[in-house]
């Protein structure tokens, strides 16, 4: 049950978006969504909408996957829309009872759920292109060129954790029926019942999952491990042509949103 | 020692992944959207064992990862807020914890911790978290009152009842070396 669960939603695609380099990925997620928090009339929207739209045609991903990321979403898109359209005052178009829609409301429930649509739209499209693991390689470097200290260890323990993942699924599902076989119920019951029946299974899945982090351990040190000092790599991140073509558009974006808010 | 504490804290990370991604259910009383997930247990057994600072750390690598492989449906912004609930209340339960290391201050920690990670986040999600929604501000304060802060009590109170039963069968494995 739990082993045909994937985990993970790269696509794999030969498109430009996937060929560029994580750290200029993650630097252009990041003008991009201050690009978005400016905006904050009609116009800007729309530049927003086509540049997004573009990002999406540029990508080779499908707009109905990317749909589909939203659609769990839907629940609070709409309670945003509906607490804006009805609550805020201001020019009546439309009133039955104590319910009344305004001029304002609307538009502002629209700017709202269009900004929260294009965040989610924009973060997933950045794990749809791009490899977990090429995705924590970028962090490091971005990371030590921030002069954070533990940058090496902190990527290197996210590479240990991805790769944990597969394995502590198939630990857990082999002690699930272990435990299932002496009568144990994971499925029903109340609230209380139901996080009793975790300590059953999180004590065995902790102790054997440090007895293996601890072969690990030794394992890696038996082969000269020592942080991140002198390591060399077998794939090197290389910045190249598309890299600056992406810095330029979103500098060319983020001047767009600034001009459509203050010009 | 450093490499096996590293990989330990790796576990605990993809561990906490794991418990926060599968086993995620709802809670009657509150609206769908708030669900509770097992999530902070190897963040708190972590702060227990290595410290506060390791405690944030798993929770911090936790959301990461759970950002990029897109676990959460809220993405980035409920990645974010799960950090800051949960990275608080293990930094809390940590430093009390680290003070005197018993089982009543364990408790004790704990209960400060889901406390003080409720009223942390209430603040976070007044001014951050809910006009990132869109929520409107004359709204937002019912909805804290009535719905946000009461199921935050419950989360962590759930995860701490859980690890402090948990950490009491596997801490032998801890005490061992120190």
């Amino acid at each position: 049950m739990l082993k045909d669960i994937t985990i993970g939603q790269y696509i794999p695609r030969d498109s430009v978006i996937h060929k560029l380099d994580p750290r200029t990925k993650i630097i252009c997620l990041v003008l991009y969504m201050i690009g978005l928090f400016l905006v904050n009339n009609a116009l800007g929207y729309v530049v927003v909408t086509i540049f997004t739209l573009g990002i999406i045609y540029l990508s080779h991903i499908s707009l109905i996957t990317i749909l589909k990321g939203i659609k769990p979403l839907m629940i609070i898109i709409l309670l945003t829309l509906g607490l804006h359209v009805f609550m805020t005052e201001g020019e009546i178009i439309w009133q039955w009872g104590f319910l009344k829609i305004t001029w304002q409301g609307l538009r502002q429930g629209l700017f709202m759920a269009l900004r929260l649509i294009y965040l989610v739209t924009i973060t997933s499209l950045l794990t749809l292109t791009t490899t977990p693991i090429a995705l924590t390689d970028g962090l490091e470097k971005i990371l030590r060129r921030l002069f954070i200290p533990i940058a090496h260890e902190l990527a290197m323990m996210m590479t240990i954790a991805l790769r944990f993942i597969p394995t502590l699924i198939e630990e857990t599902e082999k002690i699930m029926k272990a435990q299932m076989a002496r009568g144990a119920d994971f499925e029903s019951g109340g609230l209380l019942s139901r996080a009793k029946s975790l300590i059953p299974l999180l004590v065995p899945l902790f102790l054997s999952s440090f007895r293996r982090a601890d072969e690990l351990a030794l394992a890696m040190e038996a082969r000269c491990y020592r942080g991140g000092k002198n390591r060399t790599r077998m794939t090197q991140l290389m910045i190249g042509y598309s890299d600056y073509f992406a810095f330029v558009m979103l500098v060319f974006f983020l001047v767009v949103t600034i001009l459509s808010r203050y010009g | 020692m450093m490499t096996k504490k590293l990989v330990r804290l790796a576990v605990l990370t993809a561990f906490g992944f794991l418990l926060m991604y599968f086993i995620a259910f709802p809670i009657p009383p509150f609206p769908g959207f708030l669900t509770y997930d097992p999530g902070d247990i190897p963040g708190l057994i972590a702060t227990f064992a290595f410290g506060p600072w390791a405690g944030i750390l798993v929770q911090l690598m936790k959301c990461t990862i759970g950002y990029l492989i897109g676990a959460s449906r809220a993405g980035l912004i409920g990645m974010t807020a799960n950090f800051v609930s949960g990275g608080t209340m293990v930094w809390v339960a940590g430093l009390v914890y680290r003070y005197r290391k018993t089982k009543g201050m364990a408790a004790l920690s704990l209960v400060i911790g889901t406390i003080v990670a409720s009223l942390v986040m209430a603040v976070a999600d007044y001014y951050v978290f809910f006009p990132l929604w869109g929520i409107p501000t004359n709204e937002a304060l019912p909805l804290l009152v009535s719905a946000v802060i009461p199921f935050n009590l419950v989360k962590f109170g759930i995860s701490s009842i859980v690890t402090f039963l948990v950490y009491k069968r596997v801490k032998s494995i801890f005490a061992l070396e120190n």
